[in-house]
């Protein structure tokens, strides 16, 4: 079972789908004021597991409505998050509060810079992949090594904010 | 125009002599009667190692001008918002080439000779795009637009959406928070759910200046609202995270997230008449240099 819920004359998005004790909320588009948790949280599940993978944008009021939301669910309940754009993940690693201790990250996208393209390329690692702080060695289709194209120290903090 | 560098073993101190133009003087060495002596300094260089070990002539030395240009180290650049948070400055830059080659070559002498019009002049590129915002709902929209006449294609893949969040922070302070009545704030407190639609003297303005290296946003409203105390509060966190704020209006953070993806905030403020916000952000395909390229901070205040 499935359903949408709209916001800011759908610049968000948000499909919720039921999955016995999961619920499986897809955000698509811009979190900002607009968003409230009121509307899709009527709704309650044991666990959640929130995909960030079409948000383009979340500004600061995005932000404290978000946490506003994770106010609103039981602090037993599991949250993961999944496919977090750099977008979220920055915004993890500055404000505080995105990181409940109910929540964890699964898998987020990361910079990486192809120097025989001359391009930067978006790839999706889990958490578990970051050994150490660092970034794990990538190859471009021909083999040859990607740089990751951030600071690590900065880029994976939300890990160590995670908690264990 | 004088300048009055405080430094301690600085390589500006070396350099200065090289940079300054016909307009400038710089007092190397000078002394605290010398300043004395001086009806106005407009600029006070001071490194912050000197910051650290001589507050209290910092102290005076604010009475003689607003100018005071804090400089510290490149390798503390992790605290750039908790120098805002401790010393306040008006003026806070990285010590880097980049920096101190603006500071000499645009920023002082613009300021001398164009005085509370400098600003223009710090600019590099043409005016790509100018746009009015009176309604608070369809900035996202507006914006979207905006970029598609910005030359995108030598920057990192969300480049945009860094130029969205930050467009989209400073046009909801400029809407919500600039408009002043009677002297007192007429949206500040309003639920940003609640929209606006602002009548054209309330209707801030950003223009896009782009060229090969950079893009600047130029945000001005008419009021002249915005201080230094402000500034200050919103800026100057002291922990490297920031919190959000449960207060009506904004959350408190959004000039913190300005300051973070900023290269350079440029604040020019005339009380009661008008704000103008000048961001820069450097262009690179990498995202690496983006984030490890300098900071800086100069905020102006007329009387």
């Amino acid at each position: 079972m499935s359903n949408q819920v709209e916001y800011g004359g759908g610049k968000l998005k948000v499909n919720i789908e039921n999955e016995g004790e999961q619920g499986k909320l897809f955000f698509e588009g811009v979190i900002d004021e607009d968003f409230s948790g009121d509307k899709i949280s009527s709704v309650k599940f044991k666990n959640y597991l929130i995909d960030f993978d079409k948000v383009s944008m979340i500004n600061s009021c995005g932000i404290r409505e978000w946490i506003t939301y994770l106010e609103t669910i039981d602090s037993q309940s599991k949250i993961t998050y999944v496919n977090c754009p750099p977008v979220i993940v920055n915004q993890m690693n500055i404000v505080a509060g995105f990181l409940t201790p109910n929540a964890k990250v699964e898998s987020f996208y990361a910079p990486y810079y192809d120097e025989e393209e001359d391009e930067e390329i978006i790839k999706l690692l889990k958490v578990e992949d970051i050994k150490d702080g660092k970034a794990p060695v990538l190859t471009n289709d021909n083999g040859e090594e990607l740089e990751f194209d951030g600071i690590e120290k900065q880029y994976f903090n939300f890990i160590n904010l995670q908690k264990k | 125009m004088i300048i009055a560098p405080f430094m301690h073993n600085h390589v500006l101190l070396n350099d200065i002599n090289d940079y300054y133009d016909n307009n400038c003087i710089p007092i190397t060495l000078i002394s605290q009667k010398e300043i004395e002596d001086h009806n106005l300094i407009d600029f006070i260089l001071v490194d912050y190692d000197f910051l650290n070990t001589n507050k209290n002539k910092i102290k005076h030395l604010e009475s003689k001008t607003k100018n005071i240009i804090v400089i510290i180290p490149k390798d503390q650049e992790k605290g750039f918002h908790q120098y805002i948070a401790k010393i306040r400055p008006y003026h806070l830059i990285m010590d880097s080439e980049q920096e101190v080659n603006f500071l000499y070559q645009k920023l002082l002498p613009t300021y001398c000779k164009y005085k509370n019009n400098f600003w223009h002049h710090c600019i590099e590129g043409e005016s790509t795009a100018e746009h009015n915002f009176s309604n608070s709902a369809t900035l996202q929209e507006e914006f979207d637009k905006i970029w598609q006449k910005v030359e995108l294609s030598t920057v990192f893949q969300d480049f945009h959406q860094i130029l969205s969040l930050v467009a989209n922070e400073l046009i909801s302070n400029a809407m919500y928070n600039a408009p002043t009545e009677n002297g007192a704030a007429k949206y500040r407190s309003r639920d940003r759910k609640n929209k606006l639609l602002l009548t054209d003297k309330e209707c801030p303005i950003m223009q896009v200046f782009d060229n090969q290296n950079s893009i600047s946003l130029v945000i001005k409203d008419n009021f002249g609202s915005l201080t230094k105390e402000v500034l200050s509060n919103y800026l100057g966190r002291e922990k490297e995270m920031v919190e959000h704020e449960n207060k009506d209006g904004g959350a408190g953070v959004g000039l913190f997230l300005v300051m973070h993806y900023a290269n350079r905030l440029i604040i020019n403020i005339e009380p009661q008449k008008n704000t103008t916000i000048i961001c820069s952000f450097n262009k690179t395909k990498r995202r690496k240099n983006f984030l490890q390229d300098s900071k800086s901070f100069y905020c102006f205040e007329w009387s």
